[in-house]
């Protein structure tokens, strides 16, 4: 037996690893049995929309967010303007709404019954059918929503491939004889192309994941689809193979992201910091700049949550009550748990992989860390499916040997759903707990026993300490997003278990929005707490940066 | 061939906002003199060159570069039009461009052969005609010099300023860098004025050598004036060893010390029987067992081709000597000393 098979680490590693991929390998495994009749039915009726629509929300919004995103972290590197340093931290609020919330306030702001358009018709005296007025609910809609709050996928990452960009790359451009103009499209912007495209790619891949926003505004999309074809169809195999197709579309932007961070690390080798110098703007430009620097913010976040706010006012604080509270418990404890969770996995995974440098434990753990790029339904569907076979399974076994039924054992429970957020949130908690466990040199281990203490008493001084910030960060960021996810918790959740997501997403589907108001404010503000420490972390690297 | 005036720098000034930075600097390059500026960390030798190339905006005087005004209170050239080459610190390659597109950057307005052909001399020049097709990252370190320097040439620019760009690079890899490139310089005749901290280099390359103290240039002038005849203390004190002994002004060039009478330069401000300063370098002074004059040696530092000694007089002045090894010298002993020079240079 290889030596490899017989460390402890490499089975407590490698097996929930594998275990974690499996659903995901179901997902693959149902293209070998193709439902002909539902596949035919589905070319002839909705397949090209699907395929169309969701390729053309996913650039879309990729198009949108890279606009956005390039324009502000240029702006807000390179140029000195009124409000820049709130500025740099307001834009980044837009990453707490959730696309389906803010497509719901705008979808109340902008109908024909919402408060603009019964101003416009008072103040122009105009009836219904008299004016035409652009429909929110539409694709076009829908870009214009997951564009204003997915840009800070790319704005955080320009940002700091501009800021990083030595001042002397423009100087040499300049003494070379080019002017700023050329060096910004010859130097400048290719450089930053690799940063510019991750991010591109990150909100890519929420565009493909997104269902909360389509399913309202109507958009046929594979997220839409696969449920339809799962509930609708009953067509559990066209559902899975459906979600393969997706798949490998977000595959894709998985290799374009993956090939351009290694990119980034390549073109900023060895370049001596020097923070680019902000450039003083004229009086009437620095006011454009800051009221454009402006616009994401409040359209991305102002404008949703002061909807929001007045909506809640509107239905009053008896919605706060013992039902509403029981929400939030059942919301918190769920994402709590679940992120207890997925941090010890992270934990376990990033320790094996220090402790034992072999492929056997990175290469499964680097196929579940690629869980955040698959969207929420397509895990659910996945985690369904193999759970399900495997329930039957185990019934079947126990009726055969001891005639008895265990029923659902793990499909209908809350085992599914944690093992779906596991799947698609591991690799933000690996993120963390990796850079974390980085940061712990082997040589801090090796002084540590040399200093006389043993295995326990590092883990204890050395390591607690150090990794403390990074676990809690984990904590923080994996239950806030499981408090924010859809989709999955839409699938999965055992029978008559609400969540805030769930519950505003039913609410505003009977075309309560008003009620909605409630629990969507809940999850804007709790999601609001990553973005605080993320702020936190951007402005202490432009007080620090900058102009000397 | 007549003499041409490649740069000249009048009375500049420059003030970040935070106290002045450069003071009232002169300094006059003729067509391929190659020049070093050094100076303690923060005394404004990049600043000055960065003035020069237009990356700063001088508080006062004027900029010439090949008798054109660049800069002046009315007049600010931008850097892309001074045809100033710069090496850099960092050297700034384009991480994402290849070697070549890297010197092809600068080459404006010929057509595409004119530009390869000139890319490939220069690749031939630098010898790294092998690795035109990769990025930065995949080259060492004295290769990234090379394409640095490469790509600096390109333009062809009359003038190229240095910025410590050698500063990465080990001991014995720089000093041979450093005689291939000034090779070029002097074949190309390009004139080059560099900044640097490592004084042996300055030495080895400059025509003119410029210390910069505080903002001031402090001197500007040959090598061999600014280390045996420097114009100040701190000149002096700057530039290699320096020890001093006191002295007694007897006439207007003629000195009394414990070492017995020397003559020096005429000394500014000084009176007939003022005391002095006179400057001891390690190498001007040396042991003689037949001297009358007597010394103690304080400390030996071995240095392996000699030691340095650091004496002491009778009378408790001390100073330094550069002595070949001898095994009979030891820390306590009483030595016979002797200078070496006839003349010497007092400070006020």
């Amino acid at each position: 037996m290889p030596a490899v098979l017989r460390d402890g680490w490499t089975w407590a590693a490698s097996i929930p690893a594998l275990l974690l991929i499996l659903p995901i390998l179901t997902v693959f495994a149902s293209l070998l049995h193709i439902e002909w009749a539902v596949w035919r039915h589905l070319a002839d009726t909705v397949l090209s929309d699907y395929i169309s629509n969701t390729l053309l929300l996913a650039f879309g919004v990729g198009a949108g967010s890279l606009l956005i995103g390039t324009v502000l972290a240029w702006c807000t590197t390179q140029y000195d303007f009124p409000l820049r340093n709130s500025i740099a931290w307001l834009v980044l609020l837009p990453l707490a709404v959730p696309a389906y919330i803010i497509a719901y306030c705008y979808t109340g702001l902008l109908d024909f019954s919402g408060p603009l358009q019964t101003l416009l018709r008072e103040f122009f005296g105009w009836e219904s059918g008299d004016y035409w007025f652009p429909e929110i609910r539409s694709l076009g809609g829908a870009i214009i929503m997951l564009s204003l709050v997915l840009y800070p996928y790319v704005y955080i990452l320009s940002r700091t491939a501009f800021a990083e960009q030595s001042e002397s790359l423009l100087e040499a451009s300049r003494s070379l004889g080019r002017s700023p103009v050329q060096h910004f499209f010859k130097i400048a912007l290719p450089l930053a192309r690799p940063a510019i495209l991750t991010g591109t790619s990150l909100a890519m891949m929420e565009a493909f994941a997104d269902y909360g926003t389509v399913k309202y505004f109507g958009v046929n999309t594979f997220t839409t689809g696969i449920f339809r074809t799962w509930y609708g169809m009953g067509s559990e195999q066209a559902a899975a193979q459906l979600c393969a197709l997706l798949v490998s579309f977000v595959l894709v932007l998985i290799l374009v992201e993956k090939f351009s961070r290694r990119k980034i690390s390549y073109y900023y080798q060895g370049q001596r910091n020097v923070r680019p110098k902000r450039k003083q703007l004229s009086r009437l430009s620095s006011f454009v700049v800051t009221l454009l620097c402006l616009l994401p913010f409040i359209f991305g976040f102002l404008i949703p949550v002061v909807m929001l706010i007045s909506w809640a006012i509107e239905i009053g604080v008896e919605q706060m009550d013992q039902r509403f509270m029981h929400l939030l418990i059942n919301s918190f404890s769920l994402a709590a748990f679940a992120a207890i969770c997925v941090v010890s996995l992270a934990l376990l995974f990033s320790y094996a992989k220090r402790l034992r440098k072999n492929l056997t434990i990175s290469l499964p753990i680097d196929l579940v860390s690629l869980g955040y790029a698959v969207p929420g339904t397509v895990i659910a569907v996945s985690v369904l499916l193999t759970l399900t076979s495997l329930d039957k399974k185990l019934d079947a076994v126990l009726q055969d040997w001891w005639g008895i039924s265990s029923g659902l054992l793990f499909s209908g429970t809350l085992f599914a759903l944690i093992l779906a957020y596991a799947v698609r949130f591991l690799a933000v908690a690996l993120h963390n707990i990796d850079s974390g466990l980085g940061r712990i040199k082997p040589s801090m281990d090796q002084a540590a026993r040399s200093l006389g203490a043993n295995r326990h008493r590092v883990l204890l001084r050395v390591h607690l300490p150090i990794l403390r910030a990074s676990v809690l960060s984990a904590l923080l960021l994996v239950f806030v997003d499981i408090v924010k996810e859809l989709p999955a918790t839409l699938i999965l959740r055992p029978y008559n278990f609400n969540t805030l997501a769930v519950r505003t997403y039913e609410l505003a589907s009977d075309e309560r929005l008003t009620d909605a108001a409630l629990p969507a404010l809940a999850i804007v503000l709790v999601s609001l707490l990553p973005v605080i420490l993320l702020t936190r972390a951007i402005q202490k690297e432009s007080n620090t940066g900058g102009g000397q | 061939m007549e003499c041409q005036t490649m740069l000249k720098v009048d009375g500049l000034s420059l003030d970040y906002g935070e106290g002045s930075v450069l003071k009232n600097i002169h300094i006059e390059l003729e067509k391929g003199q190659h020049a070093c500026l050094i100076g303690p960390s923060g005394s404004g030798k990049s600043s000055l060159l960065r003035s020069i190339a237009g990356f700063e905006t001088p508080l006062n005087g004027t900029i010439y570069l090949r008798d054109q005004l660049v800069y002046s209170r009315e007049i600010n050239v931008p850097p892309e039009e001074r045809k100033v080459g710069m090496l850099f610190q960092d050297l700034a390659l384009f991480p994402h461009l290849t070697v070549k597109e890297n010197i092809a950057f600068g080459v404006l307005g010929r057509d595409k052969n004119a530009v390869s052909k000139i890319v490939d001399e220069l690749l031939d020049l630098v010898g790294l005609s092998d690795f035109s097709a990769r990025y930065s990252h995949q080259l060492s370190g004295g290769q990234q010099q090379r394409v640095a320097l490469a790509r600096a040439l390109a333009p062809e620019p009359g003038l190229l300023l240095l910025d410590e760009p050698f500063s990465s690079l080990d001991n014995e890899l720089r000093s041979e860098l450093l005689k291939d490139i000034y090779q070029i310089f002097s074949e190309k005749e390009i004139t080059t004025l560099m900044v640097t901290h490592d004084q042996v280099e300055a030495f080895s390359v400059a025509d003119r050598l410029g210390v910069l103290i505080a903002g001031e240039l402090a001197q500007w002038g040959s090598p061999f004036a600014l280390y045996n005849e420097p114009v100040s203390k701190s000149v002096a004190d700057f530039v290699g060893f320096s020890s001093y002994i006191s002295a007694t002004l007897v006439d207007s060039n003629t000195l009394h010390t414990a070492l017995g009478t020397l003559h020096c330069a005429p000394v500014n401000n000084a009176k007939i029987g003022d005391t002095l300063k006179v400057l001891l370098r390690p190498e001007t002074m040396g042991l003689n067992d037949k001297s009358p004059i007597k010394a103690k040696i304080l400390k030996r530092l071995y240095r392996g081709a000699d030691s340095l000694l650091t004496l002491s007089l009778n009378n408790g002045e001390t100073f330094y000597i550069n002595s070949v090894n001898r095994d009979d010298l030891s820390v306590g002993q009483v030595v016979g000393v002797e200078p070496l020079v006839k003349a010497v240079v007092a400070f006020n």
